[in-house]
């Protein structure tokens, strides 16, 4: 009787592990304009960003973060997310405590990391490479060229395409001080470069209004605008 | 040739850095705002925190854009006429599901994995060193 419950027991327990691996889902949290939005999700497992869906950028911790309620998304950051896939840290999440040596990408270690770029890979491929990394490797070769030259014909085209709507804006906050940058109408701001030690972090150090970009605590940066 | 050509351009462009900065077209509007339209180097318009690196996030945000640029019709894939004639020959590759359309994913998947071959000591960040070794690589194929 008494190994009958042991055995329950431990299946009862391999059963939950097993159901705890299969319980990481993809959720999609999109934020429309520059409008902040919040996704009631179960965020106990963690929360990875695993594809990035907008041309507005998905800054963990600045437009994009979690708490123990759901994941939250702002100035236009639209992407697909994996819960429970590694360990939780608040504090990371919210992104108020990072610095430019902490990884952006969100992995822990090694194994997170390759595990990421699997995901990758399937979400990509589908199963067609998952046991082939070989092959995968090979196919890399020539990404590394495609992607590398589309960077390239990007510079262009961010200006063949957006001459007349986007510009480049510095605005700096001096000694700590709340700065205002006038650089009329426009519809949206994006950090392109932070040029400052102190964290530019969206809604905290800098935002903008329809008329200009404010910035303080340090904050000194390059923004793009859209007109 | 042409490819190799545009590979010699590659690594001046992500290795000069800061040094091929251009500061033609610029003015200044109200207040302390500084408009400026001239270009940067790719590597260091990726460098969002200005640290020296490109970290994942800095790459897959640069890259999201650079997709979004190619689409020219914007309907959330590339077809093959909206590469030009370097990048056409790689479309079929990156069309992994062979319906003549890369998706995004396709295309974030691809750039994913080329993060990963290029970061050669596995830190999550791309040097101008990795970067320059990577391209080298691909060059000397």
């Amino acid at each position: 009787m008494r190994k009958a419950i042991v055995l329950v027991f431990v299946l009862a327990v391999a059963f939950l592990a097993v159901a705890s691996v299969d319980a990481q889902e993809v959720v999609s949290c999109d934020s429309k304009g520059h409008d902040h939005h919040y996704c009631h999700v179960d965020t106990y497992g963690g929360v990875t960003l695993v594809h990035q869906r907008s041309h507005s950028g998905c800054w963990k911790g600045d437009t994009w973060g979690y708490d123990s309620h759901g994941i939250w998304v702002s100035n236009g950051c639209r992407a697909d997310f994996q819960l429970g896939s590694q360990r939780v840290d608040w504090s990371e999440s919210m992104g108020h405590h990072y610095s430019s040596h902490d990884n952006y990408g969100g992995w822990d270690n090694d194994r997170d990391r390759d595990q990421w770029v699997d995901q990758q890979v399937d979400n990509a491929v589908g199963n067609r490479h998952k046991s082939h990394h070989d092959d995968a490797a090979v196919a890399v070769g020539a990404v590394l060229a495609a992607g590398i030259i589309a960077a390239v014909a990007s510079d262009h085209d961010d200006h063949d395409r957006h001459q007349t709507h986007q510009d480049l804006v510095t605005c700096e906050s001096k000694g700590g001080d709340h700065h205002y940058c006038s650089v009329g109408y426009f519809h949206k701001a994006e950090l392109k470069r932070q040029l400052s030690r102190s964290q530019c972090s969206y809604n905290r150090t800098w935002g903008y209004d329809s008329h200009g970009i404010w910035v303080s605590q340090g904050c000194r940066a390059e923004f793009w605008i859209d007109r | 040739m042409k490819y190799r050509i545009t590979m010699v351009v590659l690594v001046v462009l992500m290795i000069a850095g800061g040094a091929i900065a251009q500061d033609d077209g610029m003015e200044f509007s109200s207040g302390e705002a500084m408009v400026v339209t001239g270009k940067v180097s790719v590597f260091d318009s990726s460098d969002r925190n200005a640290d020296g690196k490109i970290s994942f996030e800095e790459y897959r945000n640069r890259m999201a854009k650079v997709f979004y640029n190619l689409d020219k019709n914007m309907n959330g894939s590339l077809s093959a006429d909206e590469l030009d004639e370097i990048m056409v020959g790689y479309h079929e590759q990156m069309d992994l599901d062979a319906n003549g359309h890369v998706s995004h994913k396709e295309f974030a998947g691809h750039t994913t994995l080329f993060f990963a071959w290029a970061d050669s000591d596995s830190d999550g960040h791309l040097t101008r060193a990795e970067a320059k070794a990577a391209i080298d690589k691909e060059a000397g194929r």
